[in-house]
């Protein structure tokens, strides 16, 4: 099967200007990227703050295009102008403010407005809206003005407006930084579920290591390179590299990092709350 | 008492068809040398009652106290206040504007009339307290990093010479690391300079390991008011309204359920972490 994304050594560069224009310095932003993500995968895309992680998730639905490189997207190269069109529907992003992404005063209409805009005819568009709603569970809000929605429900929103345009992939760029542990929880488990039932191509960008537990891979980011990839077992067990990088493990990773340094023999890859409660019982009740 | 709210109400849009009760009978009281977590989901009204604080918003009834004196009282110095009971927004980078770090700093000192060698001296300070290094004074504040920012934004708020220090989410967007660092530079404000602080934050981890006392907000009401361990103890109830224990003390408390004893008095994760060996090996 073609791999959703392909990036081969892609680079991008930028110019800082003074104020009569002259450039004062090139900043190399990506520097060397190459991956692949599968289709249907659940990708987490972790790095410290200016590591390249924006930037990358802004090429990958043409709104950056490569300096050097080249990144293909569904099979389309994002550095040929005439793919941009078919890139953005193949791609859907979902921003960090959930203020600066709805548009409508109607929750419905805002879902309507992506598929609309591609000439999608009305039935069509009305049974998207209907779908894409109940996938995030925001139907019993259709009639609601989204400015008097919760954070979390507005993400969702969003999220939905961008499933109504059937994209292939969805990038999310840390669209919970804003949201309180109940908006938190509820855009990443409509997240892990369109992924999983629509079988759509999810790459997370995020600072909390919780949200990337279940993915099935990941790339933590380091200076417009990647620094390290691997599973999430594979890399929450690399606690002093991740502390490198300016992150950290998940907190059941380091509540059994803690037990082994006083010596409990916790399993060394334990990823989630359930599997460090069954370590410490079999540690209490087994030996 | 450094600040005192008596029975506060605010409603917001009155008339409006929009109305809202933002805060609701709020009773509180801020001792000096307080180190205050303010938690609640959005809309909770944290940041209304930061705004209460330093008198950007008059309350719809009852009184706001500094030093137990209405600060709405007619003869009352609200530009004297707003220095005292600084306030850091949500995004402060968003706000720096000067061409250079140490100007921006100077901004609030020298607005308030201070004379040129004093701001000077308190930019210094603040930089200093905040952990800026001398090569970065003369920087464009937008060369630098996130958690940079953040601090110089903090900056000019300590130039200010405080009183009380309120952050509203100080650690949003940043990098693990980058929490850390501004976390542990409320610390040193509060240990080293004695300087009150309110930080109001929707992470019950980020105001667990620093806070000497947690307050909850609920719509608008203040629901439970103690020190976190005591506050853990009702995690049923935070879950009930969108909020959560910290996931170490969640996993504490679930061991609890298969037998555990110990660890009720735990609030960091190394400290449930020690509880827990010292159960097993017991």
């Amino acid at each position: 099967m073609r791999p959703m994304i392909q990036a081969h050594e892609l680079a991008y560069e930028y110019f800082r200007r003074d104020e009569e224009g002259n450039v004062t310095e090139i900043k190399r932003a990506l520097d060397g990227i190459s991956l692949q993500v599968k289709a249907g995968d659940f990708i987490g895309i972790l790095g410290a703050n200016g590591s390249g992680k924006s930037t990358f998730a802004r090429h990958l639905n043409a709104l950056l295009v490569p300096s050097e490189g080249t990144l293909l997207v569904d099979g389309r190269d994002t550095g040929k102008e005439e793919n941009t069109f078919q890139i953005r529907q193949t791609a859907g992003m979902v921003f960090q403010n959930p203020d600066n992404q709805i548009i409508a005063n109607v929750v419905e209409e805002d879902v309507g407005f992506g598929p609309e805009n591609l000439g999608v005819p009305t039935e069509e568009i009305w049974r998207r809206v209907e779908e894409s709603l109940k996938s995030v569970g925001m139907y019993a809000y259709r009639k609601h003005s989204p400015n008097k929605l919760s954070g979390g429900q507005k993400q969702r929103v969003a999220i939905a407006g961008i499933l109504a345009m059937r994209p292939k992939c969805i990038i999310l760029d840390e669209p919970t930084a804003m949201l309180d542990p109940a908006g938190r929880s509820n855009v990443i488990e409509a997240m892990a579920q369109i992924n999983r039932e629509e079988n759509i191509t999810v790459i997370l960008i995020t600072h909390n290591m919780e949200e990337v537990v279940g993915a099935d891979y990941l790339y933590v980011m380091d200076e417009g390179k990647i620094g390290m990839e691997g599973t999430p077992r594979q890399i929450f067990t690399r606690a002093e590299e991740l502390e490198r990088y300016r992150l950290t493990l998940p907190e059941a990773a380091r509540m059994a990092l803690l037990l082994r340094q006083k010596g409990i023999p916790i399993p060394p890859d334990v990823l989630d709350r359930q599997e460090l409660i069954e370590g410490i019982l079999k540690c209490k009740y087994n030996t | 008492m450094l600040m005192e709210l008596k029975n506060v109400n605010y409603i917001y849009g009155i008339g409006s068809g929009y109305e809202k009760h933002a805060v609701k009978n709020l009773n509180l009281r801020i001792g000096p040398g307080e180190f205050i977590g303010v938690v609640g989901h959005t809309g909770s009204g944290k940041s209304t009652l930061a705004r209460l604080l330093n008198g950007l918003e008059k309350p719809t009834s009852g009184q706001v106290c500094y030093h137990g004196i209405d600060i709405h009282n007619k003869d009352f110095d609200r530009k004297e206040l707003r220095s005292k009971v600084g306030l850091v927004f949500q995004y402060p980078e968003h706000q720096l504007f000067e061409v250079s770090v140490i100007k921006d700093v100077e901004f609030g000192p020298r607005n308030i009339g201070l004379k040129p060698l004093e701001v000077e001296l308190r930019a210094y300070n603040a930089l200093k307290l905040t952990g800026i290094g001398e090569e970065l004074i003369d920087a464009s504040p937008h060369a630098l990093s996130g958690g940079q920012k953040r601090r110089v934004a903090i900056a000019g708020v300590l130039a200010m010479e405080p009183e009380i220090l309120i952050l509203d989410e100080p650690t949003a967007g940043l990098d693990p690391q980058g929490r850390t660092e501004i976390l542990e530079l409320l610390e040193r404000l509060h240990q080293e300079q004695g300087l009150t602080i309110l930080l109001i934050s929707h992470s019950m981890e980020d105001v667990a390991r620093y806070a000497d006392r947690i307050l909850v907000m609920r719509q608008g009401e203040l629901v439970l008011d103690g020190p976190p361990a005591r506050i853990f103890r009702y995690e049923e109830e935070l879950q009930a309204i969108g909020l959560n224990v910290p996931e170490s003390i969640g996993i504490l408390h679930q061991l609890q359920k298969h037998g555990m004893t110990g660890g009720e008095d735990c609030v960091t994760a190394e400290e449930a972490a020690a509880a827990i060996a010292a159960w097993i090996r017991k």
